[in-house]
């Protein structure tokens, strides 16, 4: 069964790029892409899933600041997908708070490099159906 | 007895030459080097008085002289005499006017008629003393008289219960506007603005009850000129006619704070710059390398020419990227000391 991945990201050229990276690497994931925080939050609620989907998200998202969107995902217990966290920001704070979020699995700066998309990858095909 | 070695020089202002001949021995038998000058009227001791060629250290004055006598005579003679204690000798017929004398500033008075060596030597040296002390008092009274009044901070005297305005130093005037006897008819309140007035009544109600050691309190203050200004307030408890009085020491700190806030927008302002260089600036950039990752990973093969562009191109955006990273690590050391 595919995976599915859903990259959100309010700069729509990286979402271009992430696509395809992932794309080479993994041409049977399924991949969704959002701009807007909300659109994917409304996405998840409203689809069907065979499994969570895994999450990647930019950490400041124009719609949903800092850990606006983490804080509503983790308020729906629908939502138990794997999150990646990607950010653009040198913040030396951030990935230990991200740490507080429970269904964060990782936290990467950008760019993202074939190495980085490689190990999301892994760790998507591996994940158990659950 | 041993005679007092040390050397008097005394002023008897007296018309009868018996009488002064008498007070001379009386007080040469105590006292080994004494000056006696003798003036005979008011005329003549005026003159001595103030010729002022010599320090008197006592004046022996007669009450009734030719040319001048009773209350006028007391007042005109220790007028002159300032700093010198003057002893009036009186009869008994001028018994009530003694005690009376001493109201109009002489030191001591004695009956003609009791006078003897010990009385006469006794008055002296008690006289003598006095004076001294009495001037050390004034010194002193001065001296603390200054440290209110020539501090370079403002002071407040207060009653506390009232609120009233008791005393102000020059300072406070300089630094309200208001004169000495403005403040004099002003309280507590009129330096605050309407709306502190609560305020400063639990401010005064705390520092009371508290014993207020310690305590300084940030405040703000009216000028005349209707000018706030923020002040540091230590006061202090004293007693002024038995009753409670606040003193409070007020330091003008308005341009202190104007700085201080000013650094602090200062530093708002440079904490946005460390956060758009590391979130905005850099955003670009990682697009930027995210693009340079892809061309490489291309399976269309780049002419070699075009890889060594690629190349350059990548190690370009990463020694921007190391700029920022720099740039960010810097402001994060400053965000996190302050």
């Amino acid at each position: 069964m595919n995976k599915e991945l859903i990259i959100i990201d309010d700069d729509d050229i990286l979402l271009v790029i992430l696509e395809k990276m992932f794309g080479k690497i993994n041409p049977n994931l399924k991949i969704s892409t959002f701009i807007k925080g909300s659109d994917a939050l409304t996405f998840l609620k409203n689809s069907e899933f065979n499994q969570p989907p895994t999450l990647l998200v930019d950490l400041h998202l124009k719609d949903l600041k800092d850990w606006d969107f983490l804080d509503k995902l983790e308020t729906d217990d629908r939502f138990r997908s794997k999150v990646f966290i990607i950010t653009s920001s040198v913040n030396s704070e951030n990935p230990s708070k991200s740490k507080r979020y429970k269904n964060v699995a990782g936290f990467f700066e950008k760019p993202l490099t074939f190495d980085i998309i490689q190990r999301i990858n892994q760790l998507i095909v591996e994940s158990n159906p659950n | 007895m041993k005679k007092d070695e040390k050397p008097y020089h005394i002023l008897v202002i007296e018309d009868n030459l018996g009488d002064f001949v008498i007070l001379e021995e009386y007080l040469s038998e105590s006292i080994l080097h004494l000056e006696a000058t003798h003036a005979e009227n008011f005329k003549e001791a005026v003159e001595l008085l103030e010729k002022n060629e010599r320090q008197y250290d006592l004046v022996f004055l007669d009450l009734s002289l030719p040319d001048k006598s009773g209350e006028e005579l007391v007042k005109e003679i220790t007028g002159r005499a300032e700093e010198i204690p003057v002893v009036v000798l009186t009869g008994f017929a001028d018994l009530e006017f003694g005690s009376r004398s001493l109201a109009l500033g002489a030191s001591d008075y004695l009956v003609k008629d009791d006078l003897s060596p010990a009385v006469l030597y006794k008055s002296l040296i008690y006289n003598i003393q006095r004076v001294n002390f009495i001037s050390e008092l004034k010194d002193s009274k001065k001296k603390y008289a200054d440290l209110f009044q020539l501090n370079p901070s403002p002071i407040l005297v207060y009653d506390f219960e009232t609120l009233k305005i008791l005393d102000v130093n020059e300072a406070s005037v300089q630094k309200y506007g208001y004169s000495r006897e403005e403040f004099l008819n002003m309280d507590l309140k009129d330096l605050r603005p309407k709306e502190d007035e609560a305020i400063l009544i639990s401010a005064v109600e705390e520092f009371w009850k508290k014993n207020g050691k310690n305590y300084k309190k940030i405040s703000r203050h009216l000028k005349k000129n209707g000018e706030l200004m923020d002040v540091e307030r230590s006061p202090a408890k004293i007693k002024i006619n038995n009753k409670d009085a606040g003193m409070v020491l007020i330091n003008d700190i308005t341009e202190n704070l104007k700085y201080i806030h000013k650094i602090e927008e200062q530093n708002q302002t440079f904490k946005e710059i460390a956060w758009i260089q590391s979130h905005v600036v850099r955003a670009p950039l990682a697009r930027l390398m995210g693009l340079v990752n892809l061309l490489e990973g291309s399976e269309d093969n780049l002419s070699e020419d075009n890889q060594k562009l690629v190349e350059y191109i990548k190690l370009s955006a990463e020694e921007l990227d190391a700029i920022i990273r720099d740039i960010s690590k810097k402001s994060e050391g400053i965000y996190n000391e302050s």
